[in-house]
């Protein structure tokens, strides 16, 4: 799972507040439907980003159905009957806004950024949306061969984004975060209007979505408005969320190989069973604290410095850990060997490094933490980012109360909580590695080996 | 991971209540001009200054040197070596970058309000008193050869390379500013040193500084910082290029992916050019977003691509109108004849006046999109005082867009556009009839 630093910092960010302080202040409130509604406001630009965020995402896709999540996304701008065709964008664009939406595994977002005088029709269009989609089957047609441009662009020409997604269907054995976002070719090819209409009518409740707006914008006078636009829209029956989770314990160690003429320098891939917050916030909290002490804070991650700045036998090595997920996700390391370092050569160190007992100094903990709390003012230099941030927070069942809490942890994170965590994720089995190399010969080939994790 | 269906950003206008910031010329004691807004919204300080002398300053057969100096130049300064001195920087909550394009050299400091002494002291190390160790050097060359090796297979960057050598040849604008296989094993740290030398001084610096900080302090520190630069730098001349024709021509590279990628460049207009906005109005209603009419055709209504779009690219010296788009080989053709036909019906009827209308107010209003934290309005303020505008144009700006009528940009778009295009593609099978 991919994810931005910026988020990173900021989900850590967050876990450094002290209880008592207020970072972004939301006002929240619920309409009898059950749309539950956050205001943050920021005076300082007379802008709203106005939110929706819907709790369906990818990993509610059905088998044979892969991408459906996606595809509506797509389609919520195909226009309704009041708004046909493309109103939606060009409404916005006309007023100098913009728009956006996103499809991830556990939610589905969109959001427009206009000027604070727009919010009414905002607010109108996207309350329409919510249950007047047409759904036009002459728009499905072209929509479906777009995205199966836009999976051509970002997947299929992508020798990385091929094997990221082979590795991802393989280090998940049963839950459907294995399934890539955008789906499979040949599902996309089937989704039709009656598949979109079902998805829809389904998830696209006002019990199941969470409107956020963020800007110059007071939640006494506008909730008025948001009354009118969505109070009549009936709600729906409370959501189950079907997912398979992994088994407890592994006994594969998946690896894969990706073979591709056009690989000139190759890349390493590992994965680890990383903690969930649910379970334990405290070793999730520990292990963002971690990451940036080891891998991801450029020279002053110990094996960063290690591998990539004093022994040069990497170009590159990144952590990617996703801790807002709804069910338990991964701990990736990627690494890229220098020139004259075998692929297999790195793996080897890498590997027997991290299962190495560390050493946290406590200074230099204690410096990491106090960053956080100076970082924080940059935070709120953003007029707009806490939307981002709560909308998700919330969308995955964390009440902003939790985050609140959650700093608490942050402060009794000592050395031996990193040293626990660190010995808990790294020296657990893989749950698979992978590598993209340059073939013998000018053939791609992906290759997979499954074997007994002791052999 | 996230799919975004799509995204469109412009640099328009001020519209609303930041129409009341004051963007202001200040002048040192010394004689150094800048930029000075006063924002008391936030505790963050944002310094954005620019020194003449991009990437086209890199000789032929040595580029990458540009692009090197950005990193290089956070490679430690004074008594801190790189590790010292990032922990020094961040654990002060203070950050300092560089950006290289074609025609300037850019830095960006950031801190909090708190502390402009101990911030712009940093920033002073790092311009003067930089570290350039051979070792420090040998591994980010190392680093950029890993990156470049695999760049230089990737279908979008062949096309975008090919297309770029093909239309400025042997014009500096054409090299690859990131360095090439060739170039990176050549340069040396004396090659970053005297680059810096040459286009670190006070004749073509321009600086804005935006935050909660008053006007004298920034006066003081800008002055102790920045009066040490020499009094004039040491540039190549960048010839013009200007052809007076387009070089209409059409390559075609064999890969086997699935999906052809495919750039079209044609003549644009440079940095300077009067009428600037009216060519940026005729490529966003021709081109540029989402409800641009080659979106419009080419993807809302034969669903063929998942983006196409195109846009002016004013450099000092030259203007390029670039594009592209991907799509299924088999459908290469008619997303041409498709951008062709659309191309020319812009280029001989102009826009209509709805168009028109829609592409000023959304000029107008877009702006504030790039005031939300104080480091982009530093930045968006710095690359108008760059382009040589006045401090005044932050709000003249929406008068100049209201002005224009739709007579102006059929006469424009007639001059400007051409629909025979300098195409490149790579895919697979061999060149197709375009």
């Amino acid at each position: 799972m991919k994810i931005t630093l910026l988020k990173c910092l900021c989900w850590i960010l967050l876990s450094f507040l002290p209880s008592h302080a207020k970072l972004f202040n939301p006002k929240i409130f619920q309409l009898d439907n059950g749309l539950t509604v956050v205001v943050i406001e920021n005076h300082r630009v007379p802008l709203v980003k106005a939110m929706m965020w819907y709790k369906v995402g990818s990993a509610d896709d059905q088998p044979g159905k892969t991408g459906l999540a996606h595809f509506l996304e797509h389609m919520m701008f195909k226009g309704t009957q009041k708004y046909p065709g493309n109103f939606y964008m060009e409404e916005i664009s006309r007023r100098g806004g913009l728009t956006n939406a996103a499809t991830s595994r556990d939610y589905t977002s969109y959001y427009a950024v206009v000027h604070k005088n727009d919010v009414p029709i905002v607010l109108d269009m996207e309350a329409d949306r919510m249950q007047n989609l047409t759904l036009p089957e002459s728009e499905v047609g072209p929509e479906r061969k777009v995205v199966l441009e836009e999976r051509r662009m970002r997947t299929d020409n992508q020798p990385s984004a091929i094997l990221h997604e082979a590795f991802q269907r393989a280090i998940y054995q049963a839950h459907p975060y294995g399934r890539p976002v955008i789906g499979w070719a040949e599902d996309i090819k089937t989704l039709d209007r009656d598949d979109l209409k079902r998805f829809y009518t389904h998830y696209y409740k006002p019990n199941n979505a969470i409107l956020v707006l963020v800007g110059d914008i007071s939640a006494t006078d506008i909730r008025p408005q948001i009354e009118k636009s969505f109070g009549s829209i009936p709600g729906g029956d409370p959501m189950v969320r079907h997912r398979t989770s992994e088994p407890e314990k592994r006994d594969v160690d998946v690896q894969l190989t990706l073979a591709d003429p056009t690989i000139k320098r190759p890349y390493l891939y590992q994965a680890f069973s990383a903690p969930h917050f649910r379970k334990n916030p405290k070793d999730v909290t520990a292990l963002n604290l971690l990451n940036l002490y080891l891998f991801n804070d450029g020279p002053n991650s110990t094996f960063y410095d290690e591998f990539v700045e004093k022994n040069t036998l990497a170009t590159s090595l990144r952590a990617h850990f996703n801790d807002m997920t709804l069910d338990p996700a991964v701990f990736i390391l990627t690494a890229q060997p220098s020139a004259g370092v075998s692929l297999r050569a790195l793996e080897r160190k890498l590997y027997k490094r991290l299962r190495q007992p560390i050493r946290i100094d406590k200074e230099k903990l204690e410096r990491l933490k106090k960053r956080f709390q100076v970082q924080r003012k940059y935070l709120q230099d953003d007029s707009l980012i806490g939307g981002e941030i709560l909308g998700e927070t919330l969308t995955l069942g964390i009440p902003v109360s939790f985050i609140e809490e959650y700093a608490d942890y942050i402060q009794t994170i000592q050395p031996e909580d990193l040293i626990r965590v660190h010995k808990k994720v790294f020296s657990s089995p893989l749950r698979g590695r992978a590598k993209l190399i340059s073939p013998r010969k000018t053939t791609r080939k992906i290759k997979a080996n499954t074997k007994d994790k002791d052999s | 991971m996230r799919y975004f269906l799509f995204i469109f950003l412009f640099q328009g206008f001020l519209f609303g209540s930041q129409a009341n910031l004051n963007v202001q010329n200040v002048t040192t004691d010394s004689g150094i001009s800048f930029w000075y807004v006063y924002s008391p919204h936030s505790d963050i300080v944002s310094l954005s200054f620019s020194f003449l002398g991009g990437a086209a300053q890199d000789p032929k057969g040595f580029e990458g040197i540009g692009k090197l100096a950005t990193h290089m130049l956070l490679e430690g300064a004074g008594g801190l070596d790189k590790k010292a001195f990032h922990e020094t920087l961040k654990d002060r909550g203070i950050n300092i970058n560089f950006n290289v394009s074609p025609d300037f050299f850019s830095g960006h400091l950031t801190f909090l309000r708190d502390h402009p002494e101990e911030a712009f002291e940093y920033l002073d190390l790092v311009l003067f008193h930089p570290h350039l160790p051979e070792s420090n050097f040998r591994r980010l060359k190392n680093q950029y050869l890993s990156f470049i090796k695999n760049r230089d297979e990737n279908p979008g960057y062949i096309a975008q390379n090919t297309s770029r050598h093909m239309f400025f040849q042997e014009h500096a604008y054409g090299r690859e500013f990131q360095g090439t296989l060739s170039s990176l094993p050549r340069l040396k740290t004396e090659d970053i040193q005297m680059y810096l030398r040459n286009i670190f001084a006070l004749d073509t610096l321009r600086l804005v500084i935006v935050g909660n900080i008053s006007k004298e302090d920034a006066k003081t520190y800008i002055h102790k910082t920045f009066s040490k630069l020499k009094s004039h730098s040491t540039l190549r001349p960048i010839p013009t290029f200007d052809p007076e024709e387009n070089r209409a021509s059409y390559t075609h590279i064999t890969r086997d992916i699935p999906q052809t990628v495919a750039v079209f460049t044609q003549n644009g207009r440079k940095k300077g050019y009067p009428h600037l906005m009216k060519s940026s109005l005729v490529m966003h209603i021709l081109a540029s977003g989402m409800t641009s009419r080659l979106n419009q055709t080419i993807r809302e209504d034969k669903g063929l691509v998942y983006y196409v779009g195109g846009r002016n690219q004013p450099y000092r010296h030259a203007g390029v109108i670039k594009g592209s788009f991907s799509t299924e080989t088999k459908n290469v053709k008619q997303a041409f004849d498709l951008l062709k036909r659309e191309w020319k019906r812009m280029k001989d009827e102009g826009p209509t006046a709805k168009e028109l209308q829609d592409a000023k107010t959304y000029f107008q209003k877009t702006h504030l999109l790039n005031l939300t934290t104080t480091p982009a309005l530093s930045e968006q303020l710095l690359s108008y005082h760059t382009s040589g505008f006045p401090p005044e144009y932050f709000h003249n700006r929406q008068a100049l867009i209201a002005e224009i009528t739709v007579d102006d940009l059929k006469q424009e778009a007639q001059n400007l556009l051409d629909e025979n295009l300098m195409i490149v593609t790579v895919g697979r099978g061999d060149r197709l009839d375009l």
